[in-house]
């Protein structure tokens, strides 16, 4: 067989330059139009794979009603009668209509935070380092997601903390890390906090309370939202 | 440039690489490349893109008889480039089941099947069966009402030969059909038939190397090697092949998408792919399914696998080229018969004779044409059905229990089933403003021959379209009008005092009060398509004509029979406060002897209305109730 090739070749190669020449731009083309054709089905299915994901979703007509609980991804979460004004923090759902691809679920958890009514002024450390004063009676709202790989932290009333069960961060009720024991915690940040907005109820000091809910990328020291 | 050459001695000195190219590409074409040799790198070059797509596509898929449907109406509207990737996928398959005859075609011309290469033919003969069976299980996929059905006959089919229940029960899942078919269904398309095609294939294409070319060398054409001048025919086949289904794919927006899957709603336009066309009319030839269905196509396909013994007779070559164009011919005729009957259309003229005739000749014509007439009207119903359940998509999304719950709490799918069902049978629903019945309207009972308003029964009842609207209102109050069969014509009502009161009381011009009093009950009902906000001064007014009888020939108002708001006392005749609300519509269906409805003489007024609560469940009248009211018909956008 390799006999037959070699005579073959030896042939080809005998011809004059023009056939060389002509060779070369045959198979050029064909191998142009093959790479092509490859790659023609394959970009189309990348497309949808790549691009996607990325896509905003439109809320179905029925609910996007573009008043009541969501406002600019503001949720309304509780009730500051809800609240104990010791300051012991409230863990709340937070209730949304959820896009699962093809179905669209209302009236969703899509998440928690806690909830707390401070019982006197708290400083507390903003992302850019510098301080702030948080007055007594104001809301505080953060979120029970850990920063360190997603876990969900809760109350622990014994040690007055946000203990994550994962691996063993805790957090003051500020949201701001706490060593323990001289063991260092693995958070790279202090708990997320979220804004707030309250909003009057018609009789008495009862307000609404609207948590601008969203989630943060774990693990990085900054604290950058998931988009 | 040095390091690519020492890279590539350094992978080819311990791979051998540059050999195995060598052989793969410089294969020896006695009398060189042709064009006619392309059909089968086509082939490979279809079902590698059918992977790739497939492979894409798997990735939103979801085999589920609650999400199926649903992922594939996402792929198809929603995922970016999915109606593009479903429709290369799509009509790419087709292509191969049209490559393959001329594949087939080809190669039998050739003789390359006879000794030694009959069992590469044999093999062609499996991939061909194996390509057939990666076009039925992706067919059901996206579980739409014709997937499900042209694979229901074919699963049920199944059951003919010896064993077959057996395979139709692991088949299917069990004994019906469900999210286990689908899941099957799923890993026999996606796993277990695209990997016994690859096997076949590579032993098809060892053993087609094994033996060489059956091309013969001649004077004309030197011997030419395979690259590059046969792979550049291969692909510039395969690039025509490629523009073609993508054009395809663009013009025609993706591939089609039915209605989802109702079990329990039988499909008359469910046809398999037009590619089994030829098989779903061969069924029609014979009494006996097993004949139709197992034994003939499996004598046709043993013939074909016979044919490279039968080349061994004498002219048994001819035989097998003139059999297999017989066979090829025969199924296209079959198909093109199959499309006609589905378009077998008599004109109006014709249509009316065969109606009038006795003769048993033009009884089969106008069968033939009423089949296929319910063919597309099954169709065109298949297509509003879809537009409706995207629209109701839009307003409200899938829900997690799948798009059947939408359809099935859909008050213009389903009450208008539940009206064709429970009242079309006295009860028109018919746009006077349009001519012909249209879908989604219901012509009501025929005249009895010989009728008359006289000494007639009563056969009808009203039509419904646009009940409690001004102008439907208007009707009942206009002297020439409340006796048609639209109203009271067709019932004992065209006896009763309504009709002489219209009759004989407003016959004079009274077009502005009776339109006041239209406006004020209208506004009783609270139409969706009828707003009334600009009417208050008319809808006062008229409540003030209704409740006085100074101004009609009889000198008699409205509340002299009626009750109506303040008016408490029960009359004669229906309440008409709240007149043609859901409630008052509900009441009018579930129980029509209440007072409220005909009056104090109750159950003896009513002349043939039952009382649907014994027949229909609370959620079933409701559904009738906004059908009626067409108070879904809009979705606020």
């Amino acid at each position: 067989m390799s006999e037959h090739l070699d005579h073959e070749a030896g042939d080809e190669a005998d011809s004059v330059t023009g056939t060389e020449r002509r060779s070369f731009l045959l198979e050029a083309s064909t191998g142009l139009i093959g790479v092509c054709l490859g790659v023609g089905p394959v970009v189309a299915g990348l497309w949808g794979f790549v691009f996607d994901p990325f896509r905003k979703r439109e809320i179905p007509t029925k609910y996007n009603t573009g008043s009541g609980d969501v406002e600019g991804g503001y949720y309304f979460v509780a009730t500051t009668d809800s609240l104990p004004e010791d300051g012991t923090p409230q863990r709340f759902e937070v209730i949304s209509d959820k896009f699962d691809a093809w179905n669209f679920i209302p009236r969703q958890p899509i998440g928690s935070v806690y909830l707390r009514k401070l019982p006197e002024d708290v400083e507390i450390q903003l992302e850019d380092g510098s301080k702030k004063v948080l007055k007594k009676g104001e809301i505080d709202c953060l979120q029970t997601t850990c920063p360190h790989a997603g876990c969900s932290v809760s109350y622990d009333g014994g040690t007055n903390a946000l203990l994550c069960p994962c691996h063993n961060s805790e957090f003051e009720l500020n949201g701001s890390k706490r060593t323990v024991g001289g063991k260092d915690n693995p958070s790279p940040r202090s708990l997320d906090r979220l804004n707030t907005v309250l909003k009057p109820i018609a009789d008495g000091d009862n307000m609404q309370i609207y948590v601008e809910f969203m989630e943060f990328y774990t693990g990085i020291h900054e604290k950058a939202p998931v988009s | 440039m040095r390091i690519l050459r020492q890279l590539f001695e350094f992978t080819d000195n311990r791979t051998g690489i540059q050999d195995l190219t060598k052989e793969a590409l410089y294969e020896n074409i006695p009398g060189g490349s042709k064009w006619r040799y392309i059909s089968g790198s086509m082939l490979v070059f279809a079902f590698a893109t059918q992977m790739i797509t497939g492979t894409f596509l798997a990735m939103s898929y979801s085999p589920g008889s609650a999400t199926a449907w649903a992922s594939v109406y996402y792929i198809q509207n929603e995922l970016s480039g999915g109606w593009l990737l479903r429709g290369i996928h799509h009509y790419m398959a087709q292509a191969m089941v049209v490559l393959l005859p001329i594949h087939m075609l080809q190669v039998v011309l050739e003789k390359a099947y006879v000794k030694p290469r009959e069992f590469n033919y044999w093999l062609g003969l499996v991939l061909m069966l194996i390509t057939f069976g990666l076009g039925l299980t992706g067919y059901l996929l996206p579980w739409d009402q014709k997937g499900y059905w042209a694979t229901k006959v074919a699963t049920n089919l199944m059951t003919l030969p010896p064993g077959g229940a057996a395979m139709q029960k692991m088949v299917v899942g069990g004994t019906e059909y469900g999210n286990l078919t689908l899941t099957r269904f799923f890993a026999l398309h996606v796993l277990v038939l695209p990997g016994a095609l690859i096997g076949f294939l590579v032993l098809h294409l060892a053993l087609f190397r094994k033996h060489g070319i059956t091309a013969h060398s001649s004077e004309k054409h030197g011997d030419e090697y395979f690259w590059p001048k046969q792979v550049l025919k291969d692909a510039v086949g395969c690039a025509i092949l490629f523009a073609l289904i993508f054009w395809i794919a663009i013009a025609r927006e993706g591939a089609e998408l039915g209605p989802p899957a109702e079990p329990t709603k039988a499909f008359d336009a469910a046809r398999p792919e037009w590619y089994f066309l030829f098989l779903f009319q061969l069924l029609k030839k014979f009494q006996s399914e097993f004949v139709g269905a197992i034994v003939v196509p499996g004598l046709i396909f043993g013939f074909f696998f016979m044919m490279p013994l039968i080349a061994k007779l004498r002219r048994g070559h001819l035989i097998n080229v003139v059999g297999m164009g017989l066979l090829f011919l025969g199924a296209g005729y079959l198909t093109y018969e199959a499309m006609q009957e589905d378009n077998y259309t008599l004109s109006d003229a014709r249509l009316a004779e065969v109606r009038e005739s006795s003769n048993p000749e033009d009884k089969v014509e106008l069968e033939k044409h009423d089949k296929a007439a319910r063919f597309h009207r099954d169709k065109e119903a298949a297509e509003r059905d879809y537009n409706r359940i995207a629209a109701l998509i839009d307003y409200q999304g899938i829900p997690v229990t799948g798009p059947l719950d939408l359809l099935r709490n859909d008050p213009e799918i389903m009450g208008e089933r539940l009206f064709k069902a429970k009242c079309a049978s006295c009860h028109a629903y018919d746009d006077p403003s349009t001519e012909g019945i249209e879908l989604g309207e219901f012509a009501g009972p025929e005249m009895p021959e010989g009728w008359d308003a006289e000494s007639g029964s009563d056969y009808g009842a009203p039509n419904l379209y646009g009940f409690g609207s001004v102008n439907w209102i208007k009707n009942v109050l206009t002297p020439e009008k409340i006796k048609s069969v639209d109203n009271f014509g067709a019932t004992a009502h065209r006896a009763g005092s309504m009709v002489d009161f219209v009759e004989n009381g407003l016959n004079g011009d009274f077009d502005d009060q009776i339109t006041k009093i239209a406006k004020a009950l209208s506004a009783e009902a609270g139409l969706v398509y009828e707003p009334l906000t600009d009417e208050t001064d008319a809808i006062a007014e008229g409540n003030e004509l209704i409740q006085n009888g100074d101004w009609n020939d009889y000198g008699t108002a409205c509340t002299d029979c009626h009750s109506y708001k303040e008016n408490e006392e029960i009359g004669g005749g229906p309440d008409l406060t709240g007149y043609a609300s859901a409630e008052w519509i509900r009441q009018m269906i579930s129980d029509p002897s209440h007072t409220s409805m005909y009056g104090y003489d109750g159950a003896d007024n009513n002349d043939r209305m039952p009382a649907f609560n014994k027949f229909l469940t609370e959620k079933e009248i409701d559904l009738l109730v906004q059908f009626i009211r067409q108070d879904m018909k809009v979705l606020k956008q």
